[in-house]
């Protein structure tokens, strides 16, 4: 069911094989007896967020990275960018090893975390950009060419003087992406780029991100709750839940054989009449029908040609079902592992 | 190169400054009450002799000045590292190409010198207008600021020290108080180390309090260029230390930042 993607050693700007990360917390028990006998023995409870997970990513491509939360996405990310070192598995990220060679590796990625802003709140972006510039070493002239090329191909020209507080959330994640930029690194990560944007600047966004893969060749890790990102700019998704990979492909892959079901929507002269094995009416209203076809039961073919036969058809179109729908359907058919989670009792 | 993107989030942490700088003005209203409940204080207690430890009333209201200049310019580290450290941000930090410490020590040093310049200024103003100019003032300054440097940057560090201990009580606050008022009481803050009984001021000279206040304020009211010397040498040593310690908690805390998965 899961197809593999075409990969190569040489070309990969990621790297992961059996990649496996547990976190031990301790559980606060109610009651205040269990308070003081947790002192004593406390209870710990061992989370598998990363559970053998193996990937690659290539050079030059824009990959989702999606899960609902708490399935394992930041962990993934922290242990790419080298924030968490993993209990097993090997991670490489074009070429490095990111928790032993984090300081080089900081010099060939960039990072948007929706957390933690890299620009100053009251100075100018102009002035947060400069101080990038001296962060990453890189020398003036250099650093003074990039900022202009950002700068017209972001848009950003008459923000660069504006205190970062006075920009709107489009504004300010435009010249975040931008800033992430300066250093010229080879992967861009990305977290929930679009969050909280009205829908023309997200749609901005996308151009933007698309753009600068074209144009500079960057390597595009994102991760984000929104399917309108997965289907605009990403050419392959990778579906985390519990810590394992449920879903790695071409979207269009995902959108087309995942489910195998098709909306069929009709326009009609007279009210429908149709009735098929594999085939529900989801609304009949008027003139007017929406159909689901399970396609493992019947196929879009003969379908199409009873509904012409027994209709007169003004207009028909066939659909898959929409990404949110198909993701969600992801999520609620992968169900926790009984070895994900378990409590123990001992010292952390 | 290496130090060079630290002066820059120095002078950039200075220029940051700017945006706050009305409503840091503002809290001086504090700084003028406070000299003028001392300049009170002390014109009863100087009425029945001229000069006490050998210090004036000039010297003494002018010693306050600098030591409470030093503590209300104090930065927000504390308080930032603080959130970072509890919010789990701190881990974004990580993917930077530079030291956390070093990074928030430039950072906190760049926000209290604009604070302190103003609050320098200000301290100039009404404790002229209070008891009159400071005699050797303009030859003392050169060294002094040399020393009051010193003494921010010691703060600097013991609020980043004390902040770096969220990793394993969250809260830290309790912490500060305690360094407060020993910097109050043993550094010297209130009045002169000279003031205290003999035994008690020969401790309190070599503790790291008496570098955040005593020394800087000292060498501007009571120059000689051996207790400069004692100052500079002091702060050197105890900001190592105060360095190294910070350094040493940040290595240990980011196998938390680890541990819970940031």
């Amino acid at each position: 069911m899961k197809p593999q993607h075409a990969t190569s050693a040489v070309a990969s700007a990621v790297s992961v094989r059996s990649l496996r990360k547990e976190f031990r917390t301790k559980q606060k028990l109610p009651g205040l007896g269990a308070a003081f006998r947790s002192l004593v023995h406390p209870s710990i409870r061992t989370i598998t967020a990363v559970d053998g997970v193996s990937f690659e990513v290539e050079r030059g491509e824009i990959l989702a990275f999606i899960g609902p939360n708490g399935a394992g996405k930041s962990t993934t990310i922290k242990l790419l960018t080298g924030i968490l070192y993993p209990d097993s598995g090997e991670v490489r990220v074009l070429g490095l090893d990111p928790h032993r060679e984090r300081r080089a590796l900081a010099y060939r990625i960039g990072t948007v975390f929706g957390q933690k802003s890299q620009l100053w709140f009251h100075l100018p972006p102009s002035d947060s950009f400069s101080l990038l510039a001296g962060i990453y070493d890189i020398d003036r002239e250099r650093a003074k060419r990039r900022i202009e090329f950002l700068t017209e191909v972001f848009g950003i020209g008459d923000l660069l003087t504006t205190p970062v507080r006075k920009l709107s959330l489009g504004q300010r994640i435009r010249c975040e992406i931008a800033a992430s930029l300066l250093h010229e690194p080879e992967i861009l990560f990305l977290d929930e780029p679009t969050i909280g944007l009205d829908v023309v600047v997200k749609e901005r966004i996308r151009d933007l991100i698309r753009t600068v893969n074209r144009e500079d060749g960057v390597t595009v890790f994102l991760t984000s709750h929104d399917a309108g990102d997965i289907e605009k700019i990403c050419r392959r998704v990778m579906v985390v839940n519990h810590g394992r990979i449920v879903w790695n492909g071409s979207v269009n892959e995902m959108k087309y054989t995942l489910l195998n079901r098709r909306i069929v929507s009709l326009k009609l002269e007279a009210p429908l009449v149709f009735s098929m094995e594999g085939v529900e009416i989801v609304k009949s209203k008027g003139y007017a029908a929406k159909l689901e076809v399970d396609l493992t039961r019947v196929t879009i073919e003969s379908v199409v040609s009873t509904l012409l036969r027994e209709n007169k058809i003004v207009d028909i179109s066939i659909a898959a079902p929409p990404l949110e729908e198909i993701i969600a359907s992801i999520y609620g058919r992968t169900e926790a592992p009984v070895d994900g989670e378990q409590t123990t009792d001992g010292d952390e | 190169m290496a130090m060079s993107k630290y002066l820059d989030v120095f002078r950039f942490s200075v220029r940051d400054q700017t945006a706050y700088l009305p409503a840091f003005m503002a809290r001086n209203l504090f700084f003028v009450v406070i000299l003028f409940v001392f300049f009170s204080l002390w014109r009863v207690v100087f009425a029945e002799s001229g000069v006490i430890a050998g210090f004036t009333i000039v010297q003494t209201l002018w010693y306050l000045t600098f030591t409470e200049a030093i503590e209300l310019s104090r930065s927000s580290v504390l308080q930032t590292v603080q959130a970072d450290v509890k919010d789990g941000t701190i881990a974004y930090d990580l993917t930077r190409p530079y030291s956390y410490v070093v990074f928030s020590l430039a950072r906190g040093v760049g926000e209290a010198v604009a604070k302190l310049a103003l609050v320098l200024v200000v301290g100039f103003v009404v404790a002229t207008v209070f008891v009159g100019p400071l005699p050797g003032y303009f030859s003392a300054l050169p060294f002094g600021v040399l020393v009051i440097f010193g003494g921010i940057v010691l703060n600097v560090l013991w609020h980043l020290v004390i902040a770096l201990l969220a990793f394993w009580t969250e809260e830290v606050m309790p912490f500060h108080w305690i360094l407060q008022k020993l910097v109050f009481i043993l550094g010297g803050m209130f009045f002169p180390i000279e003031f205290f009984p003999d035994w008690l001021a020969r401790i309190a000279r070599v503790l790291p309090f008496a570098f955040s206040a005593y020394w800087p304020a000292r060498t501007m009211v009571a120059f000689s260029f051996d207790g400069f010397l004692v100052a500079v040498v002091g702060q050197a040593i105890y900001i190592g230390v105060l360095l190294a310690l910070a350094l040493g908690i940040f290595a240990l805390a980011k196998r938390r930042v680890h541990a819970h998965g940031g």
